[in-house]
C-alpha cells in the first residue's frame, strides 16, 4: 500500500538523483557548449578524480564495517583503527624493512587478515550470545587500545609516517586534467579488489557460506557450516580489506595512529549505501567522497567538513532505507 | 544395530523437565513418528539430535557412534538432514540457490579452482545443479526455480525446505511438523512424498507430526510422549488405540 506521502518522497528522490546527476555531468555539458575553458574542466576532471579515489578508501571502510554488520549484526566502530594498524603494518613492510612495493603491499594484508581473525578470537568470540550493544561498545573500546598499541609499539608512536610508493610524485595526463598516479592507483586497486570480492562471495564455498549466514544463521548451521569459525574468517576479511583501505590512504594522507578517525566519514557512506548492501557501500563512499571534494573546491571553507553529514541527512529524510536498501521494517 | 538409538535420554529447562529418561531406537529404513500434545517433548527431541540443545544426560548412538560429541555444523557431514517447524530458508535466495546450499556439503572443489572457476569447478557446479534440478522435479517445484524465497505461499515454502534437505542426499531425515499450514490437498502429497523418499530416496525418516491423519498414512512405527515421557510404542492403530495416550490429548475423564 502507497499512501501519498510515500509518493511524494518517491518523486523527491527521483529528482534529487537526477538533479544530482545533472551536477556532476553540468560542467561537460558547458564545456562542450564553449561556455566553460579547458583548465576549468580540468580542474573540475581532478576534483572528481582525487573526490573518488578518497571515496574509495571510505568505500572500503565502509565495506568491511557492512559486511561484519551483515554477518554477525554488530557495528564494528574499530573498523578505521583496523585501517590505521593495516597502514602501519604497510608502512612496517615497505618503510622500516625496504621491501619492493608489491611484496610489501602483500605481506601486510596478509598480516592484517590475521590481526583481524586475532581480534574476533581475542574479544569478540567471548561475547557471542550477548546483547548487540554489548559488543558494539566493546569495538569503541577496541578502537581506543589499538591507538594506544600502536603509539606504544616502538618504531610506530605517535609519529606521522609516510609509505614510499612507486606511484608518488607522478602525474598522469586525462584530457585536460592532470591526474596524480597516487589517485589513480587508488581507483584501479580498488575496483580490482571489489571484481576479487565479487568473484569470492559468488563463487567461493566459502564466500557463499558467508552470504547463507547473513541471511540466516540457524539454518546456515544445519547445512553444515560451521558459523562461528566464519564470524572469524569473516573479521579477517574486513581487516584485510581494512588493510589495503589503509595501504592506499597513507601516501594521499599519512600514516598516524589517529587516521582511524576516518570511520566517521565511512559509517555515513555505509548509511548511505543501505548499510547491509556490499555494492552500496562502495557507491555510498564514492558519493561521499566527491561530494566533498567538490564542495572543497567550489563551495566555501567549512562546507567541505559536513559535506558527507549534510547528504546523509538529505537521504536519511527522503530515503531512510538507504540507496541500496531494503525498504521495510527489519525482522524482530 | 539400529540406525539411531536415544537412550536414558534428559533435558531440562529451569525446573521444567522436557525428557525424562527417554528410550527409543529408529531403524535404518523406518518411517518412525513422534506425536504427542505440546510441551511434550517433540521438538525438544529434535533439536537434541541436531546438537542445538545439549541434555542432561543420556546419549544418542547414530550407527553406533555417539552423537553428542559432534558439534552442530557436523550433524549434516553424518548425513542427517532437518526441516523446521516454522521453516528456516534463505528469504533473500531464489529455489535453486537454496536448494544448492542445501549441498553445501557435497562441495569438493578447492578455493583457488572455484575463483577461477576452473574446469573441475565447472564440472562440480554442474554436478551440484543437476542434482537440484532432479530434486525441484521430484517435488515438481521446477516452476519456482528463480522465485525468491520471500515471494512464495507459505505451502511452497514448505516444499522448499524439504528440497533443500534431500539436497544433502541424508541417510536420516528429520521432519518437524511436516503438516502444519498446509491444506488437505497439500498434506496428501506430503503423504506421498515422504513415502518416495523412503522408497525411491532410501531415507530414513524420524517426524514429529499432529496431523494423525497423516501420521496413520505414513508411518511404521509412533512413539507418543507426554511431559517428556514415553507413553505408548507401536503400530499407528496400537498408539491411537491406546488409552494412556487417549488420557494424555483428551484429559482424565476420557
Amino acid at each position: 500500500m502507497t499512501s501519498w506521502t510515500d509518493r511524494l518522497f518517491a518523486a523527491i528522490w527521483r529528482g534529487l538523483i537526477l538533479f544530482a546527476a545533472l551536477g556532476v555531468l553540468a560542467p561537460f555539458l558547458l564545456y562542450a557548449t564553449g561556455a566553460m575553458d579547458a583548465m576549468r574542466l580540468g580542474f573540475y576532471i581532478q576534483q572528481l578524480v582525487s573526490g573518488a579515489a578518497i571515496g574509495c578508501v571510505y568505500a572500503m571502510v565502509a565495506l568491511g564495517i557492512v559486511l561484519i554488520y551483515k554477518a554477525t549484526e554488530t557495528i564494528n566502530f574499530a573498523q578505521g583503527d583496523l585501517l590505521m594498524v593495516g597502514a602501519f603494518l604497510s608502512f612496517t613492510t615497505i618503510g622500516i624493512f625496504g621491501l619492493p612495493y608489491a611484496l610489501g603491499a602483500l605481506l601486510a594484508v596478509a598480516a592484517a587478515f590475521l590481526f583481524g581473525i586475532l581480534c574476533e578470537r581475542a574479544v569478540i568470540r567471548p561475547l557471542v550470545g550477548e546483547p548487540a550493544f554489548s559488543i558494539v561498545m566493546v569495538t569503541i573500546g577496541l578502537g581506543f587500545f589499538l591507538r594506544a598499541l600502536v603509539g606504544l609499539t616502538p618504531g610506530w608512536g605517535t609519529d606521522t609516517f609516510t609509505i614510499p610508493t612507486p606511484f608518488t610524485d607522478h602525474t598522469v595526463q586525462l584530457g585536460p586534467a592532470i591526474i596524480s598516479q597516487n589517485h589513480a592507483a587508488i581507483i584501479l586497486l580498488t575496483m580490482a579488489l571489489c571484481g576479487a570480492l565479487y568473484l569470492f562471495f559468488a563463487k567461493t564455498k566459502i564466500g557463499v557460506a558467508m552470504q547463507a549466514v547473513s541471511e540466516n544463521q540457524l539454518a546456515a548451521h544445519y547445512m553444515g557450516i560451521p558459523v562461528k569459525n566464519l564470524f572469524t574468517l569473516i573479521w579477517g576479511l574486513s581487516a584485510a580489506v581494512a588493510g589495503v583501505a589503509g595501504l592506499l590512504l597513507a601516501p594521499i594522507a599519512f600514516v598516524h595512529s589517529q587516521m582511524g578517525f576516518i570511520v566517521f566519514k565511512a559509517l555515513p557512506a555505509a548509511v548511505l549505501g543501505g548499510f547491509a548492501s556490499l555494492p552500496g557501500a562502495i557507491v555510498g563512499g564514492l558519493i561521499v567522497g566527491i561530494a566533498e571534494a567538490l564542495a572543497g573546491f567550489y563551495l566555501p571553507q567549512g562546507f567541505k567538513d559536513v559535506a558527507a553529514y549534510a547528504l546523509l541527512l538529505i537521504v536519511l529524510i527522503v530515503k531512510p532505507e538507504g540507496i541500496f536498501g531494503e525498504s521495510g521494517m527489519k525482522k524482530v | 544395530m539400529s540406525l539411531l538409538e536415544i537412550e536414558k535420554l534428559e533435558m531440562r529447562f529451569g525446573g521444567l523437565i522436557a525428557l525424562k529418561e527417554l528410550d527409543c531406537s529408529v531403524e535404518e529404513g523406518e518411517i518412525f513418528t513422534i506425536i504427542g500434545p505440546n510441551g511434550a517433548g517433540k521438538s525438544t527431541l529434535f533439536n537434541i539430535i541436531s546438537r542445538f540443545y545439549d541434555p542432561f544426560g543420556g546419549a544418542i548412538f547414530y550407527r553406533g557412534e555417539n552423537l553428542l560429541r559432534r558439534p552442530s555444523h557436523a550433524i549434516p557431514r553424518l548425513g542427517i538432514a532437518r526441516t523446521f517447524q516454522n521453516i528456516e530458508l534463505f528469504e533473500g535466495a531464489t529455489v535453486l540457490e537454496n536448494m544448492l546450499l542445501g549441498r553445501h556439503i557435497r562441495r569438493q572443489t578447492g578455493f583457488l579452482s572455484e575463483l577461477l572457476f576452473l574446469p573441475s569447478a565447472r564440472r562440480e557446479e554442474e554436478a551440484h545443479r543437476h542434482k537440484a534440478e532432479e530434486i525441484m522435479d521430484f517435488l515438481k517445484l521446477e516452476a519456482y526455480r528463480d522465485q525468491r524465497i520471500a515471494n512464495l505461499p507459505y505451502g511452497v515454502r514448505k516444499i522448499v525446505e524439504l528440497g533443500r534437505a534431500l539436497a544433502s542426499e541424508p541417510k536420516l531425515l528429520l521432519l518437524d511438523e511436516p503438516s502444519s499450514g498446509l491444506n488437505a490437498e497439500e498434506t496428501r502429497d506430503m503423504a506421498f512424498w515422504i513415502h518416495d523418499i523412503r522408497d525411491l530416496l532410501g531415507a530414513t525418516i524420524l517426524l514429529v507430526e499432529h496431523d494423525m491423519t497423516l501420521v496413520r498414512a505414513v508411518s511404521d512405527r509412533v512413539l507418543a510422549l507426554n511431559q517428556g515421557r514415553a507413553l505408548a510404542l507401536g503400530s499407528p492403530a496400537e498408539v491411537s488405540a491406546d488409552k494412556a495416550v487417549a488420557r494424555a490429548y483428551l484429559g482424565e475423564d476420557a
